[in-house]
C-alpha cells in the first residue's frame, strides 16, 4: 500500500512536470495590475480557518499547504518534497523543499510545518482530517513525520484538500487566534491591504521559491509565476455591477457573470468568456427532524414531483446538467444507473398519491434559502411552485447567506434548503458523504445505514471497494430522499481579452496570468 | 350675489359645497391629469385578473428572457414568466400596499396630532418622540425596520407606516392648534359641547383638509419607498410580484433584457406622478390663497 501511494507521489510530480499548464504559444509579459471582481467579502484571511468560496480566491495566491490537487483531482507535493509510507501504513514521513521563503524573508523548516499543523487541529475549519494522526515529529530541520494509530487509506486525499487547506505559515505566527495573525504565506504573491466591502490587495512576491519540479502550474501546485506587480480582488456584490465595470474596463476579471450576458460578451471582441461546466450540484435537503419532511413518503412525494431541467435550467440560466448522480458522470466513482428511475419525473399523480399515504394536512412547508447565490434563489422559486402545484403548502423564506447558514443549523425553523454543493463534488466521495453523515449531517437527522457506509468508504483498501460502496451509498440517498439531486450546475466566468493565460478552475488562478 | 328667499338646510348646503369643490377640482388641469393617469392605474390592477389571465408565477423555462411580442406583451424575465401579469399583479400589491399606509399614516397622524395640540401635557412628550423618529431619514428608518422585521407584505406597511406617520402627525397637529382657537370653537366650548364632540365635529372636521393632500404626497412616497424596499430585497418575499422586486430582478439584465426593468418602471413612474399631480391639484383647490391668485391670474 506504501509503496503504491509512494509511486503515485512520484508520478504526480513526473506527469504534472509533463503535462502542467504552460501556454508556450504566448509570449507572457510581467507587469500591470490586475483588479478581479468576487461577490462576497472574504470572511477571513486566516487560510485554514475558512472553507469560504470567497476566501480561497484570495487566500491560495498568499499561501501553500503541503500537498494539494492536481489538475485531475489527484494528490500532489507542493511544499512537500516527497512522502514515505511505512508498511504497516502507520508512519508518513515528509521531507520539505528547502530554499522556500515566507513572505517576512524567512526560510521554512520543519518547525514552521509542525506548528502550522498543531494550529490546524485547534483552529482548521476542517480540522478532523487530522483525527487520525496521533502525532506531528520534527525528524530533521526538513523533515516531519506523521504517526496514526491505525492505517487510514484515504488520509492523504483528506489531508490534501483545499476546502479550508492545511496550509503553512511561520512558526511564530501559529500562537495567534483565527483571524488574528499576520497573512504571511509561502505564495506567489502576498497580502498588502484589506478593506472590508471594498477590496483586498496583493502583490507579487519577489523572493518566491518556484516548484521547479513542474514545467508551470498544476491543480493547486506546479511551478506558479506572478506577472501581474498587484492583484487587487474588488468585492462587488451587485451581479450588473460587476457586468458594468468590466465592460467600462474598471476591472479585468470577473468571478461569475449571468449566462446570457456571457452569450452576449461571447461575439465581443474586447472580452474572452469561460464556462466552467462542472462547478457544482445543485440540491434540495429537508430537515428530517421537523414534519412534514420527518415522514418518508413525504419525502418520497418530494422527490416524484420535482421535474429537474426546469429547476436547475432557470437556476443556472441554461449552464447545467442533468446527472442523478451523486458524482460527475464518467469519474472514478460514478455510480452509473442508481437512482435514475427517481430523478427528474415530475409525476404530480403519484406525488399526491404519496402525501396522501403520509397523511399530508397541508401543513406548511417552508423552503430555506438565500439571496447572495442566484442559484439558491432562483432553484427555490421554481421548486416551491412545483410543490405548490401537487399540494404542498410550500413558502419561501429567503434571507441573506450568513442567516441561511445560521438557520439551517437549527432542528427547527427550516423545511427544506437549497444548496450549491461546490467543492465537496470537485474532491471526490468522501467529500460529498462526510457532510451527509455523523451527528453534523445537513438534514439534521443522521442515518446509521449511511454513517456505517461512510466508515465503510473511508477505510475501503482499495478504489475498487470504495467504489463498491460508493454505490451501496447512492442507492441508500435514493431511498432516504433526504436531500434531493437536482443536477449539475456550470458557471460562467470573463475577463477582458488582454488578459491571457486564465484558465477556469477551483478559484481564480491569477498566477501564470499577464495582460498582452 | 341675491339671497335666496327661504333658507336652504344644512344638508343642501353640504351638497352645494361639495359639487363647487368636485367642479373645482375637475377643472384644474394638473388634478384632471393626475386623476386619469391614478384611475388607469388602479383600474389595470384590479382587473389584473381579467386582463392577464396568465398565473404571474408560473414560470416556463422554454421562454426564459423573451423579448416582448404577440404571446408575451411586455416579455418574460430570467424564470420564463410573463412580465404584463407580474407588473399588473406587482401593481395591485405596490397599491395596496400604498393604500395601507395612507390608511394606517392617516389615522395614527390624527390621534397623535390632535391630541398633542389638544391636551397641552401631552403635547411634549408626543412631539418630541416624533421628532426622534423624523431625525432618520424616512425611507432609511423603513429599510432598518423591514431588515429587522424580515421580508413581508405586512412588515413593508408596518415599517412604512411607523417612517411616514410622525409628518403627517405635525401636519394635523399644527391644522389643529390653529382650529382650536377660532371663535366657533370658543361657541361651542361656551354652549357646554363635551370634548369628543368638540373635536370630532368642530376641530377634525375643519383640520383634514391639509392631511388630506399630506396622505396624497405620502401615498406616492410609498410606492417610491416600497419599490427602493422591494428592489434591495427586503420586501414582500419572492416569488409575490411587486413593481420594485420585478425591477430588481431585471437589473442584471438591463443589456440582454431591458424590457423586465423597463414596464415596472414606467407604472411606478405614471402612479407617483399621477399622485403628485393629485397632491398638487388638491392644495391649490383647498387653499384659498392659492385658489385667489389662480382665479386672479
Amino acid at each position: 500500500m506504501n509503496a503504491v501511494l509512494f509511486r503515485r507521489i512520484a508520478v504526480a510530480v513526473a506527469l504534472g512536470a509533463a503535462t502542467s499548464l504552460t501556454s508556450p504559444a504566448f509570449a507572457q509579459k510581467a507587469g500591470g495590475n490586475m483588479i478581479f471582481a468576487q461577490g462576497s467579502n472574504p470572511p477571513s484571511l486566516d487560510g485554514m480557518v475558512t472553507s469560504s468560496q470567497a476566501s480561497r480566491n484570495i487566500t491560495m495566491h498568499i499561501y501553500e499547504s503541503l500537498f494539494g490537487y492536481d489538475e485531475d483531482i489527484r494528490p500532489m507535493p507542493i511544499l512537500a518534497e516527497s512522502l514515505k509510507i511505512s508498511d504497516d501504513g502507520l508512519t508518513y514521513t515528509i521531507p520539505i523543499r528547502k530554499g522556500v521563503k515566507f513572505h517576512n524573508g524567512k526560510e521554512m523548516t520543519a518547525k514552521d510545518v509542525k506548528a502550522s499543523l498543531e494550529r490546524y487541529r485547534k483552529h482548521g475549519a476542517t480540522a478532523g482530517l487530522l483525527n487520525p494522526v496521533t502525532s506531528i515529529d520534527i525528524t530533521g530541520p526538513y523533515e516531519i513525520t506523521l504517526k496514526f494509530a491505525k492505517a487510514t487509506p484515504t488520509f492523504l486525499e483528506a489531508f490534501a484538500s483545499p476546502r479550508a487547506p492545511a496550509v503553512i505559515i511561520p512558526e511564530e505566527e501559529t500562537g495567534k487566534d483565527p483571524g488574528k495573525i499576520e497573512f504571511i504565506g509561502t505564495g506567489p504573491y502576498k497580502f498588502v491591504e484589506y478593506v472590508p466591502d471594498s477590496h483586498v490587495k496583493l502583490a507579487k512576491f519577489a523572493e518566491y521559491s518556484q516548484d521547479t519540479r513542474f514545467k508551470g502550474p498544476d491543480g493547486f501546485g506546479g511551478k506558479k509565476t506572478a506577472y501581474f506587480d498587484t492583484i487587487t480582488f474588488r468585492i462587488m456584490p451587485e451581479t450588473g455591477a460587476r457586468t458594468a465595470a468590466l465592460e467600462a474596463g474598471e476591472i479585468q476579471g470577473n468571478e461569475q457573470i449571468p449566462v446570457p450576458t456571457a452569450k452576449r460578451l461571447a461575439g465581443d471582441p474586447k472580452f474572452s468568456v469561460y464556462e466552467n461546466k462542472r462547478w457544482g450540484f445543485l440540491t434540495f435537503i429537508m430537515n428530517l427532524k421537523q414534519p412534514p419532511a420527518d415522514n418518508p413518503k413525504f419525502r418520497q412525494a418530494v422527490q416524484v414531483a420535482l421535474k429537474m431541467e426546469p429547476i436547475v435550467g432557470i437556476a443556472t440560466e441554461g449552464l447545467f446538467g442533468l446527472n442523478h448522480g451523486w458524482q460527475y458522470p464518467g469519474t472514478t466513482y460514478d455510480a452509473g444507473d442508481i437512482g435514475k428511475n427517481l430523478y427528474n419525473l415530475g409525476d404530480a399523480a403519484r406525488a399526491k398519491a404519496l402525501l396522501q399515504e403520509a397523511g399530508y394536512k397541508g401543513e406548511p412547508f417552508s423552503i430555506l434559502t438565500d439571496s447572495n447565490t442566484p442559484e439558491h434563489g432562483k432553484s427555490a422559486v421554481v421548486i416551491a411552485e412545483q410543490l405548490k402545484a401537487v399540494g404542498i403548502n410550500a413558502v419561501i423564506n429567503q434571507v441573506d447567506w450568513p442567516t441561511a447558514l445560521k438557520i439551517r443549523l437549527q432542528d427547527t425553523g427550516w423545511n427544506g434548503w437549497t444548496l450549491v454543493m461546490g467543492i465537496e463534488p470537485y474532491m471526490g466521495p468522501v467529500a460529498v458523504v462526510s457532510t451527509l453523515s455523523g451527528p453534523t449531517t445537513h438534514f439534521r437527522q443522521p442515518d446509521a445505514k449511511l454513517d456505517e457506509l461512510y466508515q465503510e468508504l473511508i477505510t475501503g483498501k482499495s478504489v475498487e471497494e470504495r467504489q463498491a460502496t460508493f454505490k451501496k451509498i447512492q442507492a441508500r440517498l435514493y431511498e432516504l430522499n433526504a436531500i434531493i439531486k437536482i443536477g449539475d450546475v456550470g458557471l460562467a466566468q470573463a475577463t477582458r481579452s488582454n488578459v491571457k493565460g486564465f484558465k477556469t478552475f477551483r478559484f481564480p488562478r491569477l498566477y501564470d496570468v499577464w495582460f498582452e | 350675489m341675491a339671497a335666496d328667499a327661504a333658507l336652504p338646510s344644512a344638508t343642501a348646503i353640504r351638497l352645494r359645497q361639495a359639487w363647487r369643490f368636485a367642479v373645482r377640482l375637475l377643472e384644474h388641469r394638473s388634478f384632471l391629469i393626475g386623476e386619469i393617469l391614478f384611475l388607469a392605474i388602479v383600474a389595470c390592477a384590479a382587473l389584473a385578473g381579467v386582463l392577464a389571465p396568465d398565473d404571474p408565477n408560473r414560470n416556463d423555462y422554454t421562454a426564459i428572457l423573451t423579448a416582448p411580442g404577440a404571446e408575451h406583451r411586455f416579455g418574460t424575465d430570467a424564470f420564463g414568466r410573463d412580465i404584463f401579469a407580474r407588473v399588473l399583479h406587482g401593481a395591485r400589491v405596490s397599491l395596496f400596499i400604498g393604500l395601507s399606509v395612507v390608511v394606517g399614516t392617516g389615522i395614527a397622524g390624527v390621534v397623535i396630532g390632535t391630541l398633542a395640540a389638544y391636551v397641552n401635557a401631552l403635547d411634549g412628550l408626543f412631539m418630541r418622540t416624533m421628532d426622534g423618529l423624523m431625525a432618520f431619514p424616512g425611507v432609511l428608518l423603513a429599510i432598518a425596520l423591514s431588515s429587522a422585521l424580515g421580508p413581508s407584505e405586512f412588515n413593508v406597511i408596518l415599517a412604512l407606516t411607523v417612517s411616514f406617520m410622525p409628518r403627517t402627525a405635525r401636519v394635523v397637529r399644527a391644522s389643529v392648534l390653529v382650529v382650536k382657537e377660532l371663535p366657533f370653537v370658543e361657541s361651542a366650548v361656551a354652549i357646554g359641547a363635551g370634548h369628543w364632540r368638540i373635536v370630532t365635529r368642530y376641530i377634525l372636521a375643519n383640520s383634514l383638509s391639509p392631511l388630506i393632500v399630506q396622505l396624497t404626497f405620502v401615498f406616492a412616497v410609498t410606492v417610491l419607498a416600497e419599490a427602493i424596499l422591494s428592489y434591495i430585497g427586503v420586501g414582500p418575499p419572492p416569488p409575490a410580484p411587486s413593481l420594485g422586486n420585478i425591477i430588481a430582478e431585471g437589473r442584471n439584465y438591463i443589456r440582454e433584457a431591458p424590457w423586465i426593468a423597463f414596464f415596472p418602471g414606467i407604472v411606478i413612474a405614471a402612479t407617483v406622478l399621477g399622485l403628485n399631480l393629485m397632491g398638487d391639484g388638491l392644495r391649490d383647490v383647498i387653499d384659498p390663497r392659492l385658489r385667489k391668485l389662480r382665479e386672479a391670474g
